[in-house]
Parts: structure tokens; C-alpha cells; sequence
């Protein structure tokens, strides 16, 4: 019994250090936020909803961040800041300088994804995958709904969409 | 449902070789390096054949034909396939191969009785002007997958979600493969071959139509047109 | 603690077992690196824009794909005339140049042999002092301009600043003019276009119609719809290149007795009688050469001259004859050997006898309306003053480059390279630093073709067309415009000069102002024209509506072009004055013997599609297929027809040197029948030393000093070459 018992400490052990040692673990990753964005203060408080900041979402593969363009629209006419980031904002808007947003994940080249197909013509809400995004009160950093193809193919197999492989891998 | 064909002119076909070009840079084909090169392993989905070589000097001609994958409708490398990376899609007869399911085992590559798949031996540093023209709708393969002519699938995925958010059905205007758009001499034809008003369904009828090796049964949709008589 | 073995071996095998599982899953879940996205991680929206390609004189129309504002590909432009949708692979590579790791960013200045990099203001006034101090001592016939430009726009600059300050010695080296001097000195002023609706034969004397020539793209379509009327072409060259497959009949000719066979045909017709008979009045000395030809020129002695036989020579003529409308082509291939320009002239006297039938000229057309006085006195000096300008004692004080890399297309490099290196001062305004302008002192680099606002003008479809090149990307670096610096050039040089305008962009905005009065043309808005339009288009209807100028510059750049669908086109008819260089060689430079012989062997350098004037390496793409055709990559081929070969005893796919008098180089032999025999094909455009990929070989750097006595062109097809097989 005590044999078994060692052999298998040293197992575990072994196994943690030589997955320590060969491969890093997928910690998620650390990305300097430029300005606190609190989507609950411009969802909830001012009434605003997804599309109105995320444009492409129904014309485009990607949504993307909204960036200077968008921001200003509204915040140049804000000329005396309040808060803390609204200072920070307003920097950035007056030189209409590009905030360096930083995606924390992006969507590897080996699969298409398209928010046009799911947005627009799959009717799909936002909630959905990117969960309830009004209580957030700053930028997010980690995946609502984990990435693995086992979700997409679940989902696709539920509403009864075509899974065929080469419609995402091409 | 769709069954997309391919009709190339031969005698329209002035050897430019602007084809070949363009499926290289639509694609993200990889620039091999010069050894690898010297041993025949240049990527090359569309290759610009020539067979051999007819008449007495100075009538001499050369037959050549741009050679490509022939999206057979029974195609004999899909049968030998261990892991089902390449099959036959039943919607628009497409012969489509999947990147990340392919373990390099090259079966496949000798099953084919045209020589038209590639392999990715090993992953070359590409120069940047070429990796800064990267068309963003297609996949960089990565080393170990085998690879070959899609007829340009993700044009074909593009015009049917256009068409979808706008609630019609694709036309033959929606979508052409690289090769059949930058064609000066309008010899490479793409379209539905189920359809009998597109073009490639009428070019198909036409008297001097031939294909490659018919007799092995691969019933392969890239036809040619050449008349002997000049 | 005591262990024996098999405890030991059971814990080794375990922590083995353990730290492979660990490392097992650690590997399959960690992504590499390479399957991360490659390019932007913006939002990614996709915009089109129109310009033209400038890579050759065709002026395509293309329509460039924007990712985020940064071009990654080209396509044709359905709805131009001339290409119709088609791309050539020049084009389809022509946007990876703008982001070359080679592409210089600054002005630079050549200090202790390194070149360093200043600022634009420095680099301009070193220009205008070096030129003030030479023009002040009244010296402009030591200054040197070399321009290999498609754009007829800075051509003209070019030609302005030449006549503004006296510098006579200008050499415009593009495809154009060097097709058109021959006919400009004969006659004036050379040919628009080869009339498709009129002309029923093409006797091509060794152009190649659908891969180098005016526009290759509207070649190949419109030869298509040649053939299937029934119309035939003959091709007399000395390779039987891709575009000429189609021909219906090869005469196998060296090029340098290209004139002997013309001469020979004319012998035909002025035997048969069978002529335009205005041809009398409209040559000058038209009975004396009429004698001399039927002397010295009958199918026997042509046969000797060039080896092609005699029923041929009158085959041919007799078809000559019996078409109403033929038209003998040729163009700036002809003139690479040691007899180029009278070549020439031969064919334009074979043309006079049929009234240039298959020829004509665009009526009231526009690109005449605005530069009058470019094709009549630009280009004046040829490679041949340069050379002996320098060879003689008055040297060259100051030499001007644009868009010329001359070094790598010349032969003798050893002597040009050693000539230019003795040149006080020389100025480049290339991009690149390539062959020719790594000997410069000063190089002022110019911008990138998709950053540039330029006019291409085009008559070759018989009509009027006008591309419009619109800067696609604010310029990447600190590059300048040639054009511009030109224009101050000429302002500082010359105090009341006759220039206006400021700028490029304002004397473009004032040609753009000339189109916007013109109410005959239209936008490229539509391709093809309908007769109830044309004959709306009479009774003053016009197809685009436009308010002010700003209004039509704006659809001008949207659109990407302007044309005259319905513009009329005149005959071509012009009197013809040999003057001294008639159209029979007086003394005859027999540098080879032209007959085929069975011993000796040839070199004969050919050019593909995919590069005529020597800038591939930049593009690895190209490169890369340039010999895939004959499954040789990266190494020089040369093709060789079979029968010679075994009487050489070389085998298929063997690795020869090729020896010359200039030295030896590898190649791999290609067997291939439709090769001349006794003779060495092999293909130009591999061998850059400095710029881009610099595999291969340049096959020039080995051919002999052999030069064409007019324009100074090398010879391609001349040298004799012996074979030493690898052992």
C-alpha cells in the first residue's frame, strides 16, 4: 500500500513538472487596458445598445472594437470631464489619437467565423455568447462561453444548421 | 442543388500563364525555398502543362493545358482518406479538403491519377512583401497538410452569405474563381452545371470538348475545348 | 533509505511515464505561434478603389482591394476598354513592391562610398548647384538624361525641361518611342493602331503580339476574334515564343536578316506589278529603289541571305498581295541586332507598297491635343551619343536616371559600368537601388506607382483612352515625386519660364479641365455601347451628366478612366522620305553567318511575358515561375532543338557550360523541336546582382559587343557559343 501510495505521488508529481516544463499553461493573458471602459454606465445608464457603438456587427465578419471614430461622436461634445476615465478619454479624443485597444482573443487562421451570418441572418441575440454585458463595469478579459468547436458544433446540431466542415475551415 | 464545373478554351489560350499567378496569390501559396525547389517541391495548385509536342519543324506546336484539380464527382482520393480530411461535398460537388483534420499521411496524394495534390513538407520563412499580401478570407496552411484547388470555396461562401442577407439566390455573377477572372482571353469558364442557361452547360455540348483519362472513371468536371485543325 | 533495482526501475519508469504524459498534454495544448492570424487585427473592412497598372505602355485598369485602408490585391477593371477584366501576372504582383524591405525611405547622398540619408531640401539644392555650375559655363551638351518611363506625362516634363534649359541630350528608352522612331524619321510620325475592322493578314516580323507589345491584354483578345474570321497571321522571328503559338505559320529567320526577308516579299509585289500605285508619288526616290531591289533582291539571293526558301518567300508574297489590307508588323523587339533600324525601314517600304492599309490613326485625338510638340522632338540622343560622348574627349560632367536600370540591360557591362563610373556626377530618382544606381552620388527616390496621380493615354484600340492612376495610400515614406522636382527645376533654372503650373497635380487637373470640355467621351461607366446610343451620341446626347469640374474629377477618379466609344479614326497615309538611310542596307555588316550551319552553335536571347525590361527580381512570386514551364527553377535553361543536340552529344536536363568570348556560364539543356537549329535559346531576366532575388544568370553579361549602329540597342540573337558538358 505504501508502495502504491509513492509511485503515485511520484507520478503526479512528475506529470505537473514535465507539463510545467515542456508546455506554459493557457493562463489568460495579461493586456494593459488604455481606458477602464464600464459597459454598464453606457448600456444601463444611457440607455445605449450594442449597435449603436459596435457597427459592423450585422455587415461584417468581424465586429471590432469601436475605436476613435465612433467614441467622439459623443465625447467631443463632453468638454469639461468628470470622471477619471472620461479625462482619459477626452485625451485621446482631442488629438483623435487611436486607442490602443488590445484584443485578448482573436480567432485563430485555421477557422472563419462570421458575425454577419449569426447576427443578421441566423438572428442570433448578443447574450447569447458574449453574455449579459450590462453589469460589466470594466473591459473584459477572459471568454463568456469557452472557445472550443464542441460548442459551435453543439449549438449548430440544437438549431439545425449544416455542419459541414468546410463552410468554417477553408 | 448546385454542381460547379469548369470549362477551359484551349484555343483561346495564349499560354500567359496570369492563372497560375493568380492562384498562387488569392491562395496563400507557399515560396519554397531553392533546394526545396531543385527536388520539385514548388507549390502549385494550377500548373501550365505541356504534354508533348505535335507536327514537323517548323510546324511545330506544343500541347499544353493548364492542369489543375478536375473535382472529380467519383474521386479516388477521398476513398483512401484514414481521417476524412477530404471529401466530397453533396451540395455543390466541390471536392474540399480540411486543413486541421489532415495528418500528412499523403495517401491521397498517391491515389490521384493527376498528380494535383501538394504537400506542405516544411515551412519556409516567407519574404514580407508577399506575407503583407496575404488574402485574409484564405487559411496559411501550416507543415505536414496536403492541399489542392478548392474552385476558390471561400468566394463561393462569401456569395452565399451575401445572398443570404439578401434573401435571394446566388447567380452566376456572384461568384468566379481567381483563375477565371483575370483570364485577358476569357477561356476559363466556372459555373453550374446542373443549370442549362449558364454558360459552362452550353461550352460543355460543344464538339470538341475532351477531359483526362476518362477511362479510369473518375468522372472529372474540368472540361477542354480544342479543335486539331488550326 | 535502500532500494533495490526493481523498486528503482519501477520509480524511474513511472517518473519517465509521468513527465512524458505531462509534456504529452502540454504539447497538444499549446497553439504555435504560426497558426495565430497573420495580418491586422483591426476590424477588417474591405474597400475597392480604381487605378492603372504602369508596369508596361497597356495602361490597364485595375481595381485594388483595401483590408483597413492597406491595398493587398489587384484585379482588372471589367468595364475598361482595353482589358476587359483581364490581368496580366505583372499587375496581379505589382502592389507587394510597396511594402519591399529594399525600398529606400529617405533622399541619400554618397559619402566616402556608403550612402547616407539627408533631407529633401539638401538633396535638391546639391542637384540645382551641381546644374547651375555646369549650364553657367554653357556646357549642356555634357549633361545626360536617360528616362524609362511608360508615363507620357513625365515624359513631357522631361522634354520641357530639356528644351527650357538646352540640355539636348535626352534618351526616352521606353516601348514606344523605340518603336516609333523608325517611322518617325521616315515618315514623320508613326501609326496609332492596327485597324482589326479593316485589316484582313498580320506578317509579324518577330514582335510578340500578346506578351510585349502596346497593350498585350487587348492583343490577346482581339487576336482570338482575328483567327476565328478566318484571317490569317504569319510570324518570321527566330523563336517561337508562347503568345505566337496561335500563328497560323512560323518562318524560322535570324533577326538580323529580318530585312532581307522583307525585301524579298517587296520583290514579289514590284515584280508582279501588283502595288498601290499612289505608293509612286508618296515615297520619294521611289523608281530608284524600285530598281535597286529588283536587282539585288530576287528569291534566289534572299534564299542565300537568310535560309528561308524561295518557295516561301514567294508563298508569302503572293498572300501579301492578295490581301486588301495587310499590315506588316513590328515594333522595339527588331531592334535588338546589329541591323535593327534597317530592318525597320525595309518593312515600313514593304508597308508604303500596300498604302499602310492595316494601319490608322485616331481622328481628332486627344492625346495629340495635349502634347503637341512631344512626339516630334523628344528623344533625340540614343545609347550610341552616350557612348561616344564618353568615348570621345569631351566627357559627360552630369547623368540623370529615371526609372532606367540600362546596366543590367545593355551588354559590354564592363566597359558602360567602367564609362559611368568616370562620370563626375550622377543623379537617380529610382526607387530601388538596383544596377545602375549604385554608382549614383545622389539618389532622390521616387514614389511608389500606387502613391502616385498620372494620366495614362492609349490609342490602341483605335479610340481615345484616358486611365486615370490616383493615389491609392498616402505615401509610406519620404519619397518626392520625380515630376515635381522637375518643375522647380525648371522654375530655378530658367527665370520667365513657360511653365505655369506649380505642381504635378495642377498640370493634371488642367489636362483633366481639356476632357471635361471635351463633350465627345465618356467615362469608363459602361463598356460596351448600344446603336441607339451612337445615334443618340449624334444629335448631341451624352452618356454621363456632370455639373461643375469638381463634380466630373470626382467621377473621374471613381470611375478610373475616360474614353471616345464612339471616336472615328482616319487612314494612315503619310509621305515617306528615307533621306539618307534607305530602306536597302548599302554596306552590308556580316557579323554571323546568317544561313544555318551545321557546326557552328548561337546564343539567342529571348524575353517572356513576365519580365521585358528587367525588373522581376522584385517579385518573388514571378521568380519563382519563371521556369516552371520547363521544371527549372532559379537556374538559367537553355533550349536547344534535338537534332543539334545529338550532334553535340548533350542530353535532355544536362548541366552545360556555355562558353562565349566573354567568359562561361552554366545552364541546364532543354530539348525542345520548335527551336531554330544551331542555336541556343535561352531566357532573359534572372542574374540581378544588387536588387531583389539574384539567382540565375544574366545572359547579356556574356553576349558579344555587338550593337545596332542607329539606335544603340545590343544585339540578342549574334553570338557565337561553344558547349563544354560538365563531366
Amino acid at each position: 500500500m505504501k508502495n502504491i501510495l509513492s509511485f503515485l505521488v511520484l507520478f503526479i508529481i512528475s506529470a505537473i513538472a514535465g507539463f510545467y516544463f515542456f508546455g506554459k499553461v493557457q493562463m489568460p493573458k495579461t493586456v494593459l487596458v488604455a481606458v477602464s471602459f464600464s459597459h454598464y454606465v453606457h448600456t444601463k445608464q444611457h440607455k445605449m445598445e450594442c449597435k449603436n457603438c459596435h457597427q459592423n456587427i450585422n455587415t461584417q465578419q468581424r465586429a471590432g472594437i469601436p475605436n476613435i471614430e465612433t467614441c467622439s461622436l459623443c465625447h467631443a461634445n463632453i468638454i469639461n470631464p468628470q470622471s477619471e476615465e472620461e479625462k482619459k478619454i477626452y485625451n485621446y479624443v482631442k488629438d483623435n489619437k487611436l486607442i490602443p485597444w488590445q484584443n485578448y482573443y482573436v480567432v485563430p487562421d485555421y477557422a472563419i467565423f462570421s458575425h454577419r451570418r449569426h447576427t443578421k441572418i441566423g438572428n442570433l441575440e448578443c447574450g447569447l455568447c458574449h453574455g449579459d454585458m450590462t453589469t460589466q463595469t470594466s473591459p473584459i478579459l477572459n471568454n463568456f462561453r469557452p472557445f472550443e468547436m464542441k460548442i459551435c458544433v453543439d449549438c449548430h446540431k440544437q438549431k439545425n444548421i449544416t455542419t459541414e466542415c468546410n463552410n468554417c475551415h477553408h | 442543388m448546385a454542381l460547379y464545373g469548369m470549362v477551359i478554351d484551349l484555343n483561346k489560350c495564349n499560354h500567359c500563364e496570369s492563372c497560375i499567378t493568380a492562384c498562387k496569390v488569392e491562395n496563400n501559396l507557399q515560396i519554397v525555398s531553392k533546394e526545396s525547389a531543385e527536388m520539385g517541391r514548388v507549390m502549385q495548385w494550377m500548373r501550365l502543362a505541356t504534354a508533348s509536342y505535335e507536327g514537323n519543324y517548323p510546324d511545330v506546336r506544343p500541347v499544353t493545358m493548364p492542369a489543375l484539380c478536375l473535382q472529380c464527382d467519383d474521386p479516388p482520393c477521398t476513398k483512401v482518406c484514414p481521417v476524412r480530411a477530404t471529401y466530397r461535398r453533396d451540395e455543390d460537388g466541390i471536392v474540399a479538403q480540411i486543413y486541421p483534420q489532415c495528418i500528412g499521411c499523403r495517401y491521397c496524394m498517391g491515389n490521384c491519377p493527376y498528380n494535383v495534390k501538394v504537400f506542405n513538407w516544411y515551412k519556409e520563412a516567407q519574404p514580407i512583401e508577399y506575407e503583407k499580401c496575404y488574402n485574409i478570407d484564405v487559411a496559411v496552411r501550416v507543415k505536414g497538410v496536403v492541399e489542392k484547388c478548392t474552385f476558390c470555396i471561400h468566394r463561393l461562401q462569401k456569395a452565399k452569405e451575401n445572398a443570404a442577407a439578401e434573401h435571394r439566390k446566388v447567380t452566376e455573377e456572384d461568384y468566379i474563381p481567381a483563375c477565371a477572372q483575370v483570364c485577358p482571353a476569357h477561356a476559363i469558364s466556372v459555373g453550374d452545371l446542373d443549370d442549362p442557361n449558364s454558360n459552362v452547360s452550353r461550352l460543355k455540348s460543344d464538339y470538341r470538348k475532351f477531359t483526362l483519362q476518362e477511362e479510369l472513371g473518375t468522372q472529372p468536371k474540368v472540361f477542354y475545348l480544342s479543335a486539331k485543325s488550326k | 533509505m535502500e532500494i533495490n533495482r526493481r523498486d528503482f526501475v519501477k520509480l524511474l519508469g513511472t517518473a519517465v511515464a509521468g513527465l512524458a504524459v505531462g509534456g504529452g498534454a502540454a504539447a497538444i495544448m499549446k497553439i504555435p505561434k504560426s497558426l495565430e492570424p497573420v495580418l491586422y487585427s483591426g476590424p477588417r473592412i474591405e474597400s475597392w478603389k480604381l487605378t492603372s497598372c504602369s508596369k508596361c505602355p497597356g495602361g490597364c485598369s485595375l481595381r485594388v482591394r483595401l483590408i483597413d485602408n492597406f491595398p493587398i490585391q489587384a484585379f482588372g477593371n471589367p468595364l475598361s476598354p482595353i482589358n476587359d477584366g483581364g490581368i496580366c501576372s505583372m499587375g496581379l504582383t505589382s502592389i507587394s513592391d510597396l511594402y519591399h524591405p529594399s525600398r529606400l525611405t529617405s533622399p541619400l547622398k554618397k559619402v566616402n562610398g556608403k550612402f547616407i540619408s539627408i533631407s529633401y531640401n539638401e538633396a535638391y539644392k546639391i542637384l540645382l548647384e551641381n546644374l547651375k555650375n555646369v549650364i553657367k559655363e554653357n556646357q549642356q551638351d555634357d549633361i545626360f538624361i536617360v528616362v524609362q518611363t511608360e508615363s507620357e506625362i513625365r515624359t513631357d516634363l522631361l522634354t520641357r525641361f530639356s528644351n527650357e534649359t538646352g540640355i539636348k541630350n535626352l534618351i526616352v528608352d521606353n516601348y514606344l518611342m523605340n518603336s516609333r522612331t523608325p517611322y518617325n524619321n521616315a515618315a514623320g510620325e508613326a501609326p496609332d493602331f492596327i485597324d482589326f475592322e479593316k485589316c484582313d493578314y498580320i506578317l509579324n516580323f518577330g514582335a510578340q503580339l500578346s506578351e510585349i507589345s502596346q497593350s498585350p491584354l487587348y492583343f490577346s483578345r482581339t487576336l482570338i476574334d482575328f483567327r476565328e474570321r478566318g484571317h490569317k497571321i504569319t510570324t518570321a522571328s527566330s523563336k517561337l515564343t508562347g503568345g505566337n503559338f496561335k500563328s497560323d505559320e512560323w518562318i524560322p529567320i535570324r533577326s538580323v536578316s529580318l530585312g532581307d526577308l522583307a525585301l524579298g516579299i517587296t520583290w514579289v509585289l514590284l515584280k508582279d506589278e501588283v502595288y498601290d500605285k499612289n505608293a509612286e508619288k508618296s515615297v520619294t526616290g521611289f523608281s530608284s529603289i524600285k530598281d535597286y531591289i529588283l536587282e539585288n533582291y530576287n528569291p534566289d539571293k534572299v534564299e542565300n541571305l537568310t535560309g528561308v526558301p524561295k518557295d516561301k518567300i514567294l508563298e508569302t508574297g503572293r498572300a501579301f498581295e492578295k490581301a486588301k489590307a495587310p499590315a506588316a508588323y513590328f515594333d522595339e523587339s527588331i531592334l535588338y541586332n546589329s541591323s535593327g533600324t534597317q530592318n525597320a525601314l525595309s518593312i515600313i517600304f514593304l508597308n508604303a507598297l500596300k498604302g499602310f492599309a492595316g494601319y490608322g490613326k485616331v481622328k481628332d485625338s486627344f492625346y495629340s491635343s495635349v502634347f503637341t510638340n512631344v512626339k516630334s522632338s523628344a528623344g533625340n540622343a540614343t545609347f550610341n551619343t552616350f557612348k561616344n560622348s564618353i568615348a570621345s574627349k569631351n566627357s559627360i560632367k552630369i547623368l540623370m536616371i529615371s526609372g532606367s536600370n540600362f546596366i543590367f540591360n545593355n551588354s559590354d557591362q564592363e566597359t558602360l559600368k567602367k564609362q559611368v563610373s568616370s562620370i563626375p556626377f550622377i543623379v537617380s530618382f529610382s526607387s530601388f537601388i538596383d544596377e545602375t544606381s549604385t554608382y549614383a552620388h545622389l539618389i532622390i527616390p521616387d514614389h511608389n506607382e500606387l502613391e502616385k496621380l498620372d494620366f495614362n493615354f492609349s490609342e490602341t484600340i483605335g479610340k481615345s483612352v484616358v486611365t486615370v492612376q490616383q493615389p491609392i495610400v498616402d505615401p509610406f515614406f519620404k519619397t518626392t515625386d520625380t515630376g515635381d522636382i522637375i518643375i522647380s527645376l525648371m522654375k530655378d533654372l530658367k527665370t520667365n519660364s513657360e511653365f505655369t503650373y506649380s505642381s504635378v497635380s495642377e498640370y493634371i487637373k488642367s489636362i483633366a479641365k481639356k476632357l471635361y470640355d471635351n463633350r465627345n467621351g465618356a467615362l469608363m461607366s459602361q463598356n460596351k455601347f448600344t446603336e441607339i446610343e451612337k445615334g443618340l451620341r449624334k444629335i448631341g446626347w451624352q452618356a454621363d451628366q456632370y455639373g461643375s469640374f469638381d463634380e466630373f474629377w470626382d467621377s473621374l477618379l471613381e470611375f478610373g478612366g475616360w474614353w471616345d466609344p464612339f471616336g472615328e479614326k482616319d487612314p494612315y497615309s503619310p509621305k515617306i522620305n528615307f533621306k539618307d538611310k534607305l530602306p536597302y542596307p548599302i554596306t552590308r555588316i556580316d557579323s554571323m553567318d546568317k544561313t544555318s550551319s551545321r557546326n557552328k552553335l548561337y546564343l539567342n536571347i529571348f524575353r517572356k511575358t513576365l519580365d521585358y525590361k528587367g525588373s522581376m527580381s522584385l517579385y518573388p512570386v514571378l521568380v519563382e515561375q519563371f521556369g516552371h514551364n520547363r521544371s527549372v527553377f532559379y537556374k538559367l535553361w537553355a533550349e536547344i532543338n534535338p537534332e543539334t543536340a545529338r550532334r553535340h552529344s548533350l542530353s535532355d536536363r544536362s548541366q552545360v557550360n556555355i562558353k562565349t568570348s566573354k567568359g562561361k556560364f552554366p545552364a541546364v539543356v532543354i530539348y525542345n523541336p520548335s527551336v531554330m537549329p544551331s542555336t541556343l535559346d535561352v531566357p532573359f531576366g534572372l542574374g540581378h546582382e544588387i536588387l531583389g532575388d539574384k539567382s540565375g544568370i544574366n545572359p547579356l553579361k556574356f553576349s558579344g559587343n555587338i550593337f545596332d549602329t542607329v539606335s544603340g540597342k545590343p544585339s540578342f540573337t549574334e553570338t557565337p557559343a561553344e558547349i563544354e558538358s560538365y563531366s
